[in-house]
């Protein structure tokens, strides 16, 4: 197939995860709005509500926190809906017997997981709004928050095209992505951490996002280097999920 | 028939778990033909088709498409196969027509094209006021249904069913197979595997009988229940029920038992061979 076949068949892959996005448009927005609004309630406003980080009101820290934590969330959550598609429905056959590329058939499902990441970075936006915490920066924060789901999105692929059960998918997510929620400078500053914790950070993806997000949310400089790490993040779990795609099968 | 479409060469499968599923299989179809792999339950049909579909890694082996080994030209090969798996893998909250437009843009149908396709072939299949069902809402019969539907699309030369017709009620597999046979008359090449006996009788051109991962017999129906040399089968019921095989007519005839209430004679079947060479009884 040319390129405007590709194109095509990435279209098909993208369709089938609008309409499941539109069908399950309710749910979806309570999910991108509930857990954000708890955080900010219980530890925004609950815990940190007279406390000042690098010099700002905690919430004003936390809210850029949680959108990157959140489009984590939302975009690797496309994992789950894979392993349906693998192990339940076996809808996922479709996809691999078809003449599509390897490639086109992930970044059809990795634009599915961003605009999913996209839609719970508005519902952040909003709740912080409510909260009171009003963004300083431009929209140039969209660069960090489209790499960050982009990222999540293909490391949520290649982990489900890699697990031979769903719940080995499970595992995963309590062992890795869970603590990484915590400790990637969403919650509290990294500033504080001693040097060695400081440089374990450093080797997480979602730190990175935070840093990025953080900065364009207040409207500061951030170091290059951070967004180039997310690039390289990006495109190795990119590579790892087109080279499972094709092998997850038995 | 015509030329040779697919060939296979010493084709093997062991599973990761130690599972020999298919040893060494050889085999070829050629062009306008009907072809069944009848065999037992794990007797290796759906990894055989796995791997002819790309579903299923081979641990050895060979395949090409008309001459060519198909990992050289993979995508060519997907566009000219259509394929119906044992379990019906579509979308089921998405809607018939959903799940057949999704097909339709994966192997890149023009639009024009596919819209008249789909109406066309959900006619034929007496499928058109489900158009806008979900398919969750849809009977097995009608899943089934959709699934060739969805794997004709492409048009494509192989069509490949991984016992296209298990678990249905005879109405609906008749329907099934009206479609299947309107399909044969237009020139494609169809593979299918079931353990219904009168379905391979009935139906293909050619018969494998597969057995733990082997081909342990192949040909058509005639010729099979020929080489087993058995004239007729005749089950004696009286205090105990016993069942001989008997190589002629006077054979047959010589075999009279006085203590039974009742005998019943019935010509050699496929069913017989099948016992014959497995062991196994299938239910049919
Ligand atoms: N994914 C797998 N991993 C390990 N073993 C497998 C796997 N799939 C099948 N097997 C084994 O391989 C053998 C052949 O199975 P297969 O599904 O090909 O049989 P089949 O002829 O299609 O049977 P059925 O009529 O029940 O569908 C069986 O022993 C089965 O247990
Ligand atoms: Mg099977």
């Amino acid at each position: 197939m040319r390129l405007s076949g590709q194109l095509q068949a990435f279209c098909a892959v993208y369709l089938r995860g609008l309409i499941i996005l539109k069908m399950r448009a309710i749910k979806n927005l309570i999910s991108f709005l509930l857990s954000p609004a708890l955080y900010a309630l219980a530890f925004g406003w609950g815990i940190g509500k007279d406390l000042t980080v690098e010099g700002m009101p905690y919430l004003t820290f936390m809210i850029p926190g949680l959108i990157a934590l959140s489009g984590m969330t939302q975009s690797f959550s496309i994992a789950t809906e894979v392993n349906i598609s693998r192990f339940l429905t076996h809808f996922f056959e479709e996809y691999l017997l078809s003449p599509a590329l390897g490639l086109t058939i992930v970044l059809g499902n990795i634009l599915y997981g961003m605009t999913k990441g996209l839609c719970s970075f508005m519902a952040v936006l909003l709740i912080g709004l409510v909260f009171g915490a009003v963004p300083n920066g431009t929209i140039a924060i969209i660069l960090p928050v489209l790499l960050n789901s982009f990222m999540f999105a293909a490391l949520g692929l290649w982990i489900a095209l890699s697990v031979k059960t769903h719940r080995d998918m499970t595992s995963f997510q309590s062992f890795v992505i869970t603590p990484m929620s915590f400790i990637a400078g969403t919650f509290f500053s990294l500033e504080s951490l001693p040097g060695i914790f400081k440089v374990l950070t450093e080797l997480i993806p979602l730190t990175h996002s935070s840093i990025t997000i953080r900065a364009a949310f207040l409207g500061e400089q951030v170091a290059t280097y951070h967004y180039v790490v997310l690039i390289a993040y990006a495109l190795f779990f990119l590579l790892m999920a087109v080279r499972r795609l094709r092998k997850a099968v038995s | 028939m015509g030329d040779m479409i697919l060939r296979l060469t010493g084709l093997e499968k062991r599973y990761p778990n130690g599972v020999f599923a298919v040893r060494g299989l050889d085999y070829s179809l050629e062009e306008g033909g009907i072809y069944a792999f009848l065999g037992p339950n794990g007797a290796g049909k759906s990894t055989t088709i796995g791997m002819i579909c790309g579903l299923c890694i081979p641990t050895a082996g060979k395949m090409e498409f008309r001459g060519e080994d198909i990992s050289k030209c993979p995508s060519f090969y997907r566009s000219s196969i259509g394929v119906v798996s044992q379990h019906g893998n579509m979308e089921l909250d998405l809607s018939v027509f959903q799940n057949l437009k999704i097909h339709a843009m994966l192997y890149n149908l023009p639009k024009q094209y596919y819209l008249k396709k789909i109406d066309e072939l959900l006619q034929v299949s007496g499928l058109e006021d489900k158009r806008d069902e979900k398919i969750r809402a849809l009977s097995g019969g009608m899943r089934r249904k959709v699934q060739i539907i969805r794997a004709l699309l492409h048009d494509p030369y192989l069509l490949i069913l991984d016992e296209p017709t298990v678990g249905l009620d005879p109405a609906s597999r008749q329907a099934i197979w009206d479609i299947l046979i309107a399909l044969r008359r237009t020139g494609k090449t169809i593979l299918f595997s079931t353990h219904y006996m009168e379905e391979a009788h009935i139906y293909a051109d050619s018969i494998s009988i597969i057995h733990q991962g082997r081909i342990i017999k192949k040909g058509t129906s005639e010729t099979l229940i020929k080489d087993l040399g058995i004239w007729c089968r005749i089950e004696f019921i009286g205090e105990e029920k016993r069942i001989d095989f008997f190589s002629s007519h006077e054979e047959a005839l010589s075999a009279n038992d006085t203590s039974v209430d009742e005998l019943i004679i019935r010509k050699t079947t496929l069913e017989d061979v099948f016992i014959d060479l497995t062991g196994k009884e299938l239910l049919t």
